[in-house]
């Protein structure tokens, strides 16, 4: 992962005033309002070094100077112990601190109150806002204020007399816009905003523009954040709030009547603000039409008789009528033999599936045939009914069609743990005697890596991954991967090779890509957007994963 | 009788004619020198088209244009680049021999297998991977890094898959490092980084050279 920091001004004039706007790089996980120390720390001008023998990264801002240590919740301010609501942590190669209680540490409005028990602060935590269905001017209505929230993380137990002194997240008027991100859904755009603590907020909406403001929080802008223009959104705008506090955001829509709507979820504090498609472009047919249209049919044989089952295949959509040169998918019959695990131990063990692509990027497009990202979804969501009725566990980095930053896949697969992660693709090329599949897991050959860096670099997060990850596993696994699809669809192998590719790259556990098939081919290409196919090639992948646990001995 | 001293008027007139003739050899040597060397070395002119050995398959009618072409540049201020395709059928990059005209700048030398590799192959069996609308829009060499500026279609090659992608970039940066193989290339799409959030390679690093994409 590389640090973005940004420190640039922009002036903006409204109403004859000069608002600044200012971005800083926030790289946080959404999920526990952490944010980037060192990030965090150019931004705001903080002399900060790391010291990685001793795990500790000191930070100074004029007299003042924090000392941090990696996974102890125990801060040392001006050589005085005071206790953070989480311990630092390493992510991604970054240290990763609580982000309210790393702002508070330098504004000296520390309030040392005592120690409160994990669960009584939890107990206070509303588990979901009620949104306001429509804009609701402030002065009549507040919009909803939640109780002051804690971080998720469990704090460390310490006796009574050890206690240091508690930072406190009470004072909301201080916190800080973690992540801005947005997906695209068949009828609504939504656009998520996640705070570190509460605040309050207004809406108005007035010719086509809806105009957000929050209050209670500082004006930082993530620069990691995702511009949701396109067909629900013009554009959007955000602006400092008055006095350099809160933010402003002007959402301009293509359309005036239908309002958009916020829904409030704490812990972490997260608005979610839903933008309704506009009248007359809701869509009436999508192409996923062409992968399913009815409830798929599937042979599935295990050892003994043959059973027909009824599958769950992909939401049926009406009409056709969006894609008039659609080609229509081949009848393919392909009966793929369930495979069988040998220890009944293995099952329960977790696959992490990424049907890759997704929402803005389409992936490769073949004009007359779905795109990329539709087929890697059809063939994940029934890669994942075979693998859970053999009896894994699957799960699914993305489950619809929404833009999914490698990141943010990374930090799934690596946050659910498992045992395999595959990701699925389809490919094209301009050479049009290209057809089969592949399989491919990581290698560093091609990436220029400085094996002398040290501490939260990228390049030493890099290494140490590399020293870490089992590529002899993932090897295995596609080669199994290969075999199984050569064998059961009859297709032309085109290998199993060692790349550096980006999908595979910071997965912690055995990881694959497949190339199911190359759309760009005459015959490959037409047989992808068949479902039946798609089924064939979910349970050849899901015989591979048996045969990898089949091939792991327990010694 | 004492030979008569040439007065100094008569002086003064050989003096400057001398220096009139000094004067008109350095224009016409600098002219030269321009016209020759200096020229050719920064316009990023496409005098070069030219394959050398033609491999089995080509057809005749390719033949003629290289036999034609190698006429245009002298043997001895032609050089031989070698530029990374793809190869038709397979997941591999093979080279293919062009004769440019020569230069000793290393970062003309750079420019021209740029441009070459965007020209696209002679070989009927190769292919080109990288789209012909990418415009080069900057070339530095800094510190054992050539960082190269492309046209935003550059950043389209990532709806390709995994292999062309991986084949597009790596034809670019095994025929920049055919320079020096120890360089890395580091990529600029419309003048800024890439980001590391999509796509199937990581242009945000500085890339080395893969030897196992290249057919034996």
């Amino acid at each position: 992962m590389s640090f973005n920091t940004i420190r640039s001004a922009q002036k903006l004039s409204l109403a004859g005033m000069l608002l600044f706007f200012f971005g800083m790089t926030i790289i946080a996980t959404a999920q526990d309002g952490y944010i980037s120390a060192r990030s965090f720390a150019e931004s705001q001008g903080i002399a900060h070094l790391w010291f990685p023998v001793q795990k500790m990264l000191v930070m100074r801002k004029g007299l003042k100077s924090v000392k941090l240590r990696l996974n102890d919740p125990i801060a040392l301010v001006d050589d005085k112990e005071v206790a953070l609501p989480a311990a630092p942590r390493m992510q991604d190669g970054q240290i990763m601190v609580p982000a309210a209680a790393l702002q508070r540490l330098f504004q000296g409005t520390t309030n040392v109150v005592p120690v409160i028990p994990p669960n009584s602060m939890q107990s206070t935590t509303p588990e979901r806002q009620s949104p306001p269905a429509i804009m609701v001017p402030i002065a009549q209505t507040p919009a909803p204020v939640p109780t002051p929230v804690p971080f998720a993380q469990p704090m460390q137990p310490q006796t009574q007399q050890e206690k240091p002194p508690v930072i406190s997240v009470e004072d909301s008027s201080e916190a800080v816009l973690l992540a801005l991100r947005h997906s695209s859904r068949e009828d609504h755009t939504r656009v998520v905003l996640e705070f570190s603590a509460p605040v309050t907020y207004r809406t108005e909406f007035k010719d086509g523009t809806y105009r957000l403001t929050i209050v209670g929080c500082r004006n930082l802008i993530p620069t990691k954040r995702t511009n949701p223009g396109g067909r629900d959104v013009n554009r959007l705008e955000i602006n400092s709030g008055a006095d350099r506090k809160g933010l402003i955001l002007n959402f301009v829509l293509p359309q005036k009547e239908k309002a958009p709507t916020i829904e409030t979820v704490a812990t972490p504090f997260r608005m979610i603000v839903s933008i309704p498609c506009p009248p007359n472009l809701l869509p009436v047919a999508t192409a996923t039409a062409l992968i399913a249209t009815a409830p798929a049919q599937l042979t599935a044989a295990s050892s003994s008789p043959v059973v027909t089952k009824t599958v769950p295949a992909v939401p049926a959509v009406p009409a056709v009528a969006a894609a008039p040169k659609a080609e229509s998918a081949p009848e393919i019959n392909i009966e793929v033999v369930s495979a069988k695990l040998n220890d009944e131990s293995f099952a329960g063990r977790t696959v992490v599936i990424d049907p890759g692509h997704g929402g803005s990027d389409n992936g490769f497009v073949f004009s007359g045939r779905p795109e990329e990202k539709q087929v890697n979804l059809a063939v994940a969501r029934h890669l994942k009914s075979r693998l859970e009725e053999i009896g894994f566990k699957a799960v699914m980095t993305r489950t619809s069609d929404v833009d999914l930053p490698q990141s943010q896949r990374v930090s799934f697969a690596n946050r659910h743990g498992g045992d395999l992660y595959i990701s699925l693709h389809t490919s094209g090329s301009a050479d049009p005697l290209k057809a089969g599949v592949a399989c491919y897991y990581f290698a560093p050959e091609g990436y220029f890596v400085n094996k002398d860096a040290q501490g939260a670099q990228h390049d030493a997060a890099f290494s140490e991954w590399l020293r870490s990850t089992r590529f002899d596993l993932a090897m295995f696994v596609a080669k199994k991967v290969n075999e199984r699809l050569v064998q059961h669809l009859r297709v032309d192998s085109r290998g199993v090779k060692a790349l550096p590719l980006l999908p595979l790259k910071f997965i912690m556990n055995p990881a694959v890509m497949v190339e199911v098939g190359m759309l760009s081919d005459k015959t490959e290409g037409k047989n992808l957007i068949s479902d039946k196919y798609q089924q064939a090639v979910a349970q050849s992948i899901a015989n591979a994963v048996v045969d990898f646990f089949n091939g792991i001995v327990i010694k | 009788m004492a030979a008569k001293k040439p007065s100094r008027h008569n002086q003064e007139k050989i003096l400057f004619i001398l220096m009139g003739f000094i004067i008109l050899g350095l224009i016409v040597s600098g002219y030269f020198l321009f016209v020759r060397k200096i020229l050719p070395e920064i316009s990023s002119g496409k005098e070069t088209t030219t394959a050398q050995a033609a491999p089995e398959g080509a057809s005749a009618a390719i033949n003629d244009d290289l036999a034609a072409a190698n006429e245009l540049i002298p043997q001895e201020e032609a050089q031989d680049l070698r530029i990374y395709f793809g190869v038709k059928g397979k997941d591999l990059l093979t080279s293919e021999l062009r004769r440019v005209r020569k230069k000793t700048m290393l970062i003309a030398q750079a420019r021209q297998i740029i441009e070459t590799l965007l020209e696209g192959p002679v070989t009927g069996t190769m292919y080109q991977l990288l789209p012909r609308e990418i415009k080069l829009r900057g070339l530095y060499f800094d510190s054992g890094t050539f960082i190269v500026d492309l046209s935003r279609e550059f950043a389209d090659l990532r709806v390709f898959g995994p292999t062309e992608q991986i084949l597009a970039v790596y034809s670019l940066v095994n025929s920049l490092t055919e320079l020096d193989p120890k360089a890395r290339v580091k990529f600029l799409v419309n003048g800024s980084e890439p980001a590391a959030e999509d796509g199937h390679v990581d242009l945000s690093l500085p890339l080395t050279r893969i030897e196992k994409l290249i057919q034996n």
